[in-house]
C-alpha cells in the first residue's frame, strides 16, 4: 500500500474541512433567510404592504414580507401572516403592523391581532407603545387604540406582559386574562378574567378564518372555566365589552352567548 | 405576609430575648463556649419568622377609563367573570435551613465556627374577621442542632395569639398585636432553659417599586413582661427594612436589615445589633422552596464582653401549604 506523504495528508484534511463549511455555510444562511421571511396566508378585501423602497401596494396571498415591511388593513380588510416556525397573526380592520428581528418583533401601531404561536416554536415578542408583549407557545389577542388603551387577551398558554422602559414592571397573564391599559401606563394594572367560550364563538379572526392549530388547547381552557364556574370559582358577570374599546355594557343576563357560528374561512 | 420563602428573612416579628446580663457579674465566658442565654440570640438570628400575614392583600383597583369601540367587533366579546377567592385560614410550614457560622456561641473572643440545621415546624390559623382585620393563633417549635458543639443544641416552642389589620387607605400599612409566650429547652430532655411572655406590636409598611420589586419598612417592638429566669429578659426596639426583587416566576431575591436596640431588665446592659441578610430562593412548586442564605450580625454592648460579629451562610427547603 502506497504511504501518503504528511502533506498531502493534511491538504486532504484542509480540503475536507473547506468542503464542511460550504455546506454548513449555504444551509445556514438558508435557515436564516427562512427565519426572516413570513408569508401573508389570507387576505380579506383592503390589505396592503408597505416597505423602505416602496410605496404601499395591495397585497396578494403567497407574498412575502421581511424585516422593515409594514402590513396595513382597511376599514373591513383582515389578513393572516404565517411566518417559517408556523406562528400565526391574524389582522383585524384598521390594523396597521411592522416588523423587525428576523420578523421576530412585530411593532403594533393600530388596531387588533391574534396571534398564535405554537410550542416549541422561537419567542414572538409584540411591541406597542411602552408596552412590550412575548410568548413563546400562546394564543392570545392584542388590541391598540392610539394614546387610549391597549388591550391583551389570552385564550390559550402563557404571555408574559411588561413595560419596555421600566425594569422589573412584569405580569404574566394566564389562559381567560385580560389586561386594559393604557400605552403610556408606568405601572400595569391587574388583570381581570373573560369567558374564553364567549369570545371564541364571536372573534371574527376565529370565525372568519381556518381554525386555530391550538382549538384543542383552548377547549380545554374553556372547560376548565366551565369546572371553575360550576364550582363557584368563577361567577359570569353581566359585564361585556362588546369588541374592540373598553366600554363595558350591562347585558341583560349572564348567559347571553350567541349561539356558534360554524368555522368558515372567508379570506380573498 | 407567609409564603414559603419566609424561613430565609430575618424574623423580625419573633420575640427578641437576651440573657446575658448575668455575665455582667459572671465574668467573660470560656473561649468557645456559650455565653448563659445565648440560645435566644440564636434563636432569633435563625429562627424562622413565625407568624403569617393574610394570604389575601388588599388588590390594586383596575384603571377604568372607558373608551367607545372605535371599529367592529372583529376581537369578539369579552364577558368579564368574576374569581371568587378562596380564602384558607390555616397553612403548615415546614423548613429545614443549614448553615456553616463562623461564631456559633456568638462569644466576643475565642470564636468557633460550625455547622448546624435548624428544622421547624408552623402551624398558624388566621381566620378573616372583617376585609382587613385578621385573627392569629399559631404553635411553632424549632430545633437548632450543631455539628460539633452539640452543648449549644437547643429547641424553641412559641405560641401566639393576636390580631393583624390593614389599612388599606395609608398605603396598605400593615398593624400587628400579639402576645408572644417562648420556652426554650435543651433537646435531650426538653428541660427548660428559659421562658418568656412578651407583647409584640409591629407596624409595616411596604412601596412597590415596580410589579417585580418591593421594599418594606418596619417597626418592632418586643416589650417582655414576664421571664425566667429574669436575667436573660429584655426588651428589643427595632427598625428594618428589606428589598424583594422577583427575576423571574420561580427565582427571587431578598436583601434586609435590621437594626436593634436590645434592653435588658437586670443590670444596665444595653447592645445595638444589627443584621444584614441576602438570600436567593428558588420556588419550585408552589409549595416547595429552596434558598441560598446568607446573614451577618454585628452587636455592640456597654458592656463589651457581649460584643460579637458572626457571619453565617448556607441553604434551605421549606414546603408551605394552605388549606
Amino acid at each position: 500500500m502506497k504511504n501518503r506523504s504528511p502533506s498531502s495528508a493534511r491538504g486532504a484534511k484542509i480540503l475536507a474541512r473547506g468542503l464542511l463549511v460550504c455546506l454548513i455555510i449555504p444551509a445556514s444562511c438558508l435557515d436564516a433567510a427562512q427565519l426572516k421571511e413570513a408569508r401573508v396566508t389570507q387576505v380579506v378585501k383592503d390589505v396592503k404592504l408597505g416597505s423602505p423602497q416602496a410605496a404601499p401596494r395591495r397585497v396578494a396571498v403567497g407574498e412575502s414580507f421581511r424585516d422593515g415591511d409594514c402590513i396595513e388593513t382597511g376599514v373591513i380588510g383582515r389578513s393572516e401572516l404565517t411566518f417559517a416556525d408556523q406562528t400565526i397573526a391574524r389582522l383585524g380592520a384598521k390594523t396597521n403592523v411592522s416588523f423587525s428581528k428576523g420578523t421576530r418583533t412585530v411593532d403594533l401601531g393600530e388596531g387588533a391581532m391574534l396571534f398564535q404561536i405554537p410550542k416549541g416554536a422561537g419567542r414572538l415578542k409584540i411591541k406597542t407603545a411602552a408596552i412590550a408583549v412575548a410568548s413563546t407557545g400562546a394564543t392570545a389577542i392584542i388590541e391598540r387604540h392610539g394614546q387610549f388603551y391597549v388591550k391583551v387577551l389570552v385564550l390559550e398558554g402563557t404571555v408574559r406582559c411588561y413595560l419596555t422602559n421600566r425594569f422589573g414592571e412584569s405580569l404574566l397573564l394566564q389562559p381567560g386574562q385580560i389586561l386594559i391599559t393604557k400605552p403610556d401606563v408606568t405601572a400595569l394594572p391587574e388583570a381581570a378574567d373573560f369567558d374564553i367560550a364567549r369570545e371564541m364563538k364571536t372573534c371574527l379572526l376565529v370565525r372568519e378564518f381556518q381554525p386555530l392549530r391550538s382549538q384543542q388547547r383552548i377547549e380545554s381552557e374553556e372547560q376548565k372555566q366551565l369546572n371553575m364556574i360550576a364550582k363557584g370559582t368563577y361567577i359570569p358577570s353581566n359585564l361585556v365589552i362588546l369588541g374592540r374599546g373598553t366600554q363595558v355594557t350591562l347585558v341583560s343576563g349572564p348567559s347571553t352567548t350567541p349561539p356558534p357560528k360554524p368555522l368558515t374561512n372567508t379570506g380573498h | 405576609m407567609i409564603n414559603s420563602q419566609n424561613f430565609s428573612k430575618f424574623p423580625l416579628g419573633r420575640p427578641l430575648f437576651i440573657c446575658a446580663a448575668v455575665l455582667i457579674f459572671a465574668g467573660q465566658p470560656a473561649h468557645g463556649q456559650a455565653p448563659p442565654g445565648s440560645a435566644q440570640s440564636r434563636a432569633e438570628l435563625f429562627g424562622r419568622q413565625a407568624y403569617p400575614g393574610p394570604s389575601a392583600t388588599p388588590s390594586a383597583e383596575t384603571e377604568g377609563y372607558p373608551v367607545t369601540s372605535p371599529s367592529d367587533k372583529d376581537i369578539g366579546e369579552q364577558q368579564i367573570l368574576k374569581r371568587v377567592e378562596e380564602y384558607k385560614p390555616f397553612t403548615i410550614s415546614i423548613y429545614a435551613p443549614f448553615y456553616w457560622t463562623s461564631n456559633a456561641a456568638l462569644v466576643s473572643s475565642g470564636e468557633q465556627d460550625d455547622v448546624f440545621v435548624a428544622p421547624g415546624v408552623t402551624l398558624m390559623y388566621q381566620p378573616r374577621i372583617t376585609k382587613t382585620l385578621y385573627a392569629q393563633v399559631g404553635v411553632v417549635q424549632q430545633f437548632f442542632f450543631y455539628d460539633q458543639l452539640t452543648e449549644l443544641n437547643f429547641a424553641s416552642l412559641d405560641v401566639i395569639a393576636g390580631l393583624l389589620y390593614y389599612l388599606p387607605q395609608f398605603h396598605n400599612l400593615s398593624l400587628r398585636a400579639y402576645y408572644d409566650y417562648n420556652r426554650l429547652t435543651d433537646t435531650d430532655n426538653f428541660d427548660e432553659l428559659f421562658v418568656n411572655d412578651s407583647i409584640i406590636l409591629n407596624a409595616e409598611l411596604p412601596f412597590r417599586i415596580a410589579r417585580a420589586q418591593q421594599i418594606f419598612l418596619g417597626l418592632n417592638l418586643n416589650l417582655s413582661f414576664y421571664g425566667n429566669p429574669e436575667s436573660p429578659r429584655r426588651n428589643n426596639y427595632s427598625l428594618y427594612g428589606n428589598y424583594d426583587l422577583a427575576l423571574s416566576r420561580s427565582f427571587s431575591l431578598d436583601a434586609g436589615f435590621q437594626f436593634v436596640v436590645r434592653d435588658y431588665y437586670s443590670g444596665d446592659r444595653t447592645d445595638v445589633n444589627e443584621i444584614l441578610s441576602l438570600s436567593a430562593n428558588y420556588r419550585v412548586q408552589e409549595w416547595l422552596t429552596l434558598s441560598a442564605l446568607s446573614s451577618f450580625s454585628w452587636n455592640q454592648s456597654n458592656h463589651s464582653v457581649f460584643d460579637y460579629s458572626v457571619a453565617n451562610i448556607g441553604g434551605g427547603i421549606a414546603l408551605a401549604l394552605k388549606f
